[in-house]
């Protein structure tokens, strides 16, 4: 009975894999970056619907639900810029306020290791050397609320 | 005695009647040829207004129509619609926030903009339909690559191996790593250039934004000055038509996104199936050449009469395609007849993501202009609105 089950299996197993064979002889999902297409699409739709359609972030949710499901975002409205970070990528959309005709534009969007950055802060000495100054900058100041819990 | 010539005489006199007949004879030329703006509503300023009754609708039907579009099921989401009949503006709502002079986001609605201002810039001779592509992106000069031409390019042949839309998942589509990768959003049309091939140019239709994307591309390194081109398709086209609300995105190059990134409002972009319908020309002036019109809604491109050579891709000679313009013929190989049954034949759409879109019916001199927020799934039936429009015309 053990061995029907696993000669079963096992056929199934390769029908399966035949069938998923000829999809992919067809077509092969193309060379591109998943976490890096979703954090690009939301900072630039995003900021669109914000500043060239002037819509309500509300409204601007639902219209970005297929990217937003993945990538996190945040708007500088001051500066007309939306951020946003998914997967170990992060991409900014900024309004072009001098010519406004022209809209939003991707000009930021590259490989945002965080581990790598904090590793990399741990390393570096002159990170040390600003964390003591201020640690000593603060516990020097009767005024920090901070130093106080210092001492 | 000699004979008194009156006035009277000279009218009745053969040479002046036959002169008058000339006259007649060219200035009704001209009318026709739509070279003197008589009689014709020219929304530059605004679109004219006529009441729906007056226009030759069928209030009681037409309620129909706006039951259907304005749902509010949750089924799909109308943000801005406007009906043009014989240039008057008979009908306009507006939903979600959005007015009359409130910009949408116009998604594929780009392309057939695109096509217009691609065909201002032949009509100017500033590009020819002959143009090998290379001759403007030397990355383009390889195998396959270097016979495609400007008309491959506006017919959606070129042969790229593109994905518009994935039999798989729409987030494998290439239509999102096209703009959405770091390796090409700087220059989005020097990264089309560079897509690998996969067909001769000219032997497969594959309806694509990669190809307005590097049609714009094309066209500025045509202009090759960044200040004119950039003002380009204002000059050309926008303020000559009264367009003021418009947005047309570039990337990070300076090139303009001609496969999605425009927004307008439903009356502007309205003025775009006007200049249509009076064959390129506007209050006079010839904007596109007639032939240009003819190439981009009426002509089917050469493509898509050769049987389909791949499998599963969507959209591939089922809907008749001219110059980013969906038409709505019959191809030989198609027995489900047309697109868009309820709509005849002639009917030429701009159809974009989430239910944006613009029919033309020129024997019904109608426009409609939809714009919507639809989801990717509950889509506004097409078919149905044409269906219901059409009905409330019926006398």
């Amino acid at each position: 009975m053990k061995k029907l089950i696993i000669i079963l299996s096992l056929l199934t197993v390769s029908v399966l894999a035949k069938d998923k064979k000829d999809d992919s002889e067809i077509v092969q999902p193309r060379k591109y970056n998943f976490s890096e297409s979703a954090a690009l699409a939301l900072a630039k739709e995003m900021c669109s619907c914000l500043y060239v359609s002037e819509q309500s972030e509300k409204y601007c949710r639902t219209v970005t639900k297929e990217s937003r499901i993945f990538a996190r975002y945040k708007v500088k409205k001051s500066k007309k810029q939306v951020h946003t970070t998914w997967g170990g990528y992060r991409a900014q959309a900024d309004f072009n306020i001098e010519k406004p005709q022209f809209g939003c534009k991707l000009v930021k969007a590259e490989r945002f290791d965080r581990l790598k950055k904090v590793w990399h802060d741990i390393a570096d000495e002159k990170y040390w050397d600003a964390y003591l100054r201020d640690y000593l900058r603060r516990a020097n100041n009767p005024r920090d609320r901070r130093s106080r819990r210092l001492r | 005695m000699t004979p008194r010539y009156t006035l009277r005489h000279m009218l009745y006199s053969d040479a002046m009647r036959g002169i008058l007949f000339i006259i007649t004879f060219i200035v009704n030329q001209l009318v026709y040829a739509q070279l003197l703006p008589v009689n014709k509503p020219w929304p530059t300023k605004g679109w004219q207004t006529k009441d729906l009754k007056a226009a030759g609708f069928n209030t009681e039907k037409f309620n129909k129509f706006l039951d259907y579009v304005w749902e509010d099921e949750g089924n799909f989401k109308s943000d801005q619609i406007v009906i043009i009949k014989d240039g008057y503006l008979v009908y306009e709502g507006y939903s979600n926030g959005y007015h009359k002079d409130k910009k949408h986001m116009l998604w594929s609605l780009t392309k057939s903009m695109t096509s217009i201002i691609m065909g201002t810039a032949l009509q100017k001779g500033i590009i020819d339909k002959n143009d090998p592509a290379h001759k403007y992106f030397p990355t383009l000069n390889r195998d396959k690559a270097e016979d495609i031409k400007l008309h491959h390019v506006l017919n959606m042949s070129s042969g790229f191996d593109f994905y518009e839309e994935h039999p798989i998942h729409d987030i494998f589509s290439d239509s999102v790593s096209v703009y959405y990768s770091r390796h090409s959003y700087k220059n989005v049309a020097l990264g089309v250039s560079k897509l690998p091939m996969k067909h001769n140019p000219g032997t497969q239709f594959k309806y694509g934004t990669h190809e307005p994307m590097l049609a714009m591309g094309i066209l500025k390194k045509a202009i090759n000055n960044q200040e004119v081109y950039d003002s380009y398709p204002w000059d050309a086209l926008f303020n000559k038509l009264g367009m003021k609300n418009v947005t047309f995105e570039q990337d990070l190059s300076g090139t303009f996104m001609g496969g999605a990134y425009a927004h307008s409002t439903a009356r502007d972009y309205a003025k775009l199936g006007y200049l249509l319908l009076n064959k390129g020309k506007w209050e006079g002036e010839e904007i596109l050449t007639e032939e240009y019109v003819d190439f981009a809604i009426k002509k089917v491109a050469p493509a898509l009469y050769i049987p389909k050579t791949e499998k599963k891709q969507q959209r591939l000679n089922v809907e008749t395609y001219g110059a980013y313009f969906w038409l709505n013929g019959v191809l030989p190989m198609n027995e489900n007849g047309r697109p868009y049954p309820a709509a005849p034949e002639e009917l030429v759409q701009a159809m974009g993501f989430r239910g944006q879109t613009m029919g033309l019916i020129p024997s019904k001199n109608l426009i409609i202009v939809r714009l919507g927020s639809d989801g990717v799934y509950k889509k506004i039936k097409r078919n149905k609105m044409y269906e219901l429009l059409l009905a409330s015309m019926e006398e």
